[in-house]
């Protein structure tokens, strides 16, 4: 029996980091990742998974998080504003998934998710090329008005890289973080693609700064499901220690990589996780 | 501070699952049950007063319970340090913003679990 436990505790451990070196550099938080490998390699049930999952949502957003915050990627007022937006999606979401279940239309909500998906990847394909460099005199004439403004020191590119982000922009993400949360709240996942979709489709941001931004959106949406599955018995502890130790693991070697990886890299990386 | 809760979290789990093998039970359940994938433990039954009071029995599964709960609780004190950052900057948008967010998740982990 000591065997077949080590055994298990060697498969989640691997399937935890590479599930947080993904989502570390994805900013797709991991759950995305992990639920399926443990459903597929250790049979586990799927309550289980999803509650690991989400665990290791918050593990890999916070990991990661605190070495970007240190190289200040992430763009704080812009968290703020697509947080609150989500949070309040995911109550709005969570209330109406409690009125659905009562009745038998359940099985529209994952239809509704799968198109939203294709959407967010649709879109995120169209906007992929003529970034990483533009003038910066042509984003000053645009940002007239309200608007968010940052930069960020990008060691690949040896280049500080500026970034607005508009008032109409701001207001759209943050209807789509509003839809995006009420998915969240409904399906009980973080939402990271989502996010991605809002920071990087709509907002524009250097996909970098998109990136590490969603991880720390995503460590605030799964903790909030995560404590409500704690309640209601979701949670296995040993299972979720083990893959979080992992998920730290694979989090922190994707936080060293991340400011040496080449954006157009994470963008076909990450097309290629909406494809699955 | 986000590093800090993560050094936390990790040892807390890190030395949870060497108790548990240790002693071989936790939380007066044996181990061949906590290790079981397909029963598990139900988590809704622990309190954090009770996980609390095994902890310092260097209990294995309440340790395991301590990390992960630490873990849960490190973006809500990201968020509200960030509120603290906006008022020391008198910055009212993002205060209002910060704070709706702290409400909304004291919403989701003190009100919703008891209505649903």
């Amino acid at each position: 029996m000591m065997i077949g436990i080590l055994f298990q505790i060697f498969i989640v451990l691997v399937c935890a980091y590479v599930a947080g070196l993904l989502g570390g550099l994805l900013g797709l938080g991991g759950a995305v990742v992990l639920t399926p490998l443990l459903t597929i390699f250790i049979d586990l049930p799927i309550q289980y998974a999803a509650g690991i999952s989400l665990l290791s949502a918050v593990g890999t957003s916070v990991t990661s998080g605190y070495r970007y915050l240190k190289l200040k990627i992430p763009d704080l007022r812009i968290f703020l504003f697509m947080v609150s937006a989500g949070t309040t999606g995911a109550i709005i979401g969570s209330f109406l998934l409690y009125e659905l279940m009562k009745t038998e239309y359940t099985w529209i909500l994952y239809i509704v998710f799968s198109i939203v998906m294709y959407i967010a990847a649709f879109f995120t394909v169209k906007q992929a090329p003529k970034r990483e460099m533009e003038p910066l005199s042509d984003r000053l004439n645009k940002s007239k008005g309200f608007s968010i403004q940052g930069k960020y020191f990008d060691p690949a590119l040896h280049l500080y890289v500026d970034y607005y982000v508009g008032k109409k922009r701001i207001f759209e993400s943050w209807g789509v973080m509003l839809f995006g949360g009420l998915m969240s709240g409904l399906l009980g996942i973080g939402g990271g693609p989502i996010n991605m979709f809002a920071l990087y489709g709509i907002q524009s941001l250097p996909i970098k700064v998109a990136s590490a931004t969603s991880n720390l959106i995503v460590g605030v949406t799964a903790s909030t499901s995560g404590s409500i599955y704690w309640q209601f018995g979701y949670i296995h502890p040993f299972l979720s220690a083990v893959s979080i130790i992992g998920i730290i693991a694979g989090a922190l070697h994707a936080s060293y990589l991340l400011p040496k990886t080449k954006g157009s890299t994470i963008k076909i990386v990450l097309l290629s996780v909406f494809c699955i | 501070m986000l590093k800090y809760g993560v050094i936390i979290t990790a040892i807390f789990l890190i030395s949870g699952l060497f108790l548990l093998f240790l002693h071989g039970e936790g939380m007066g359940i044996p181990l061949s049950r906590i290790v079981n994938l397909k029963l598990g433990v139900d988590t809704s039954l622990f309190s954090i007063n009770s996980v609390l009071h095994y902890d310092a029995k260097l209990d294995g599964l309440s340790f395991i319970l301590t990390g992960l709960l630490a873990l849960i609780a490190i973006p809500i004190v990201m968020v509200a340090i960030n509120l603290v950052r906006f008022i020391i900057e008198k910055d009212r948008l993002y205060i209002a913003l910060a704070a709706i967010t702290l409400l909304n998740l004291m919403i989701a982990i003190l009100i919703i679990p008891r209505v649903v």
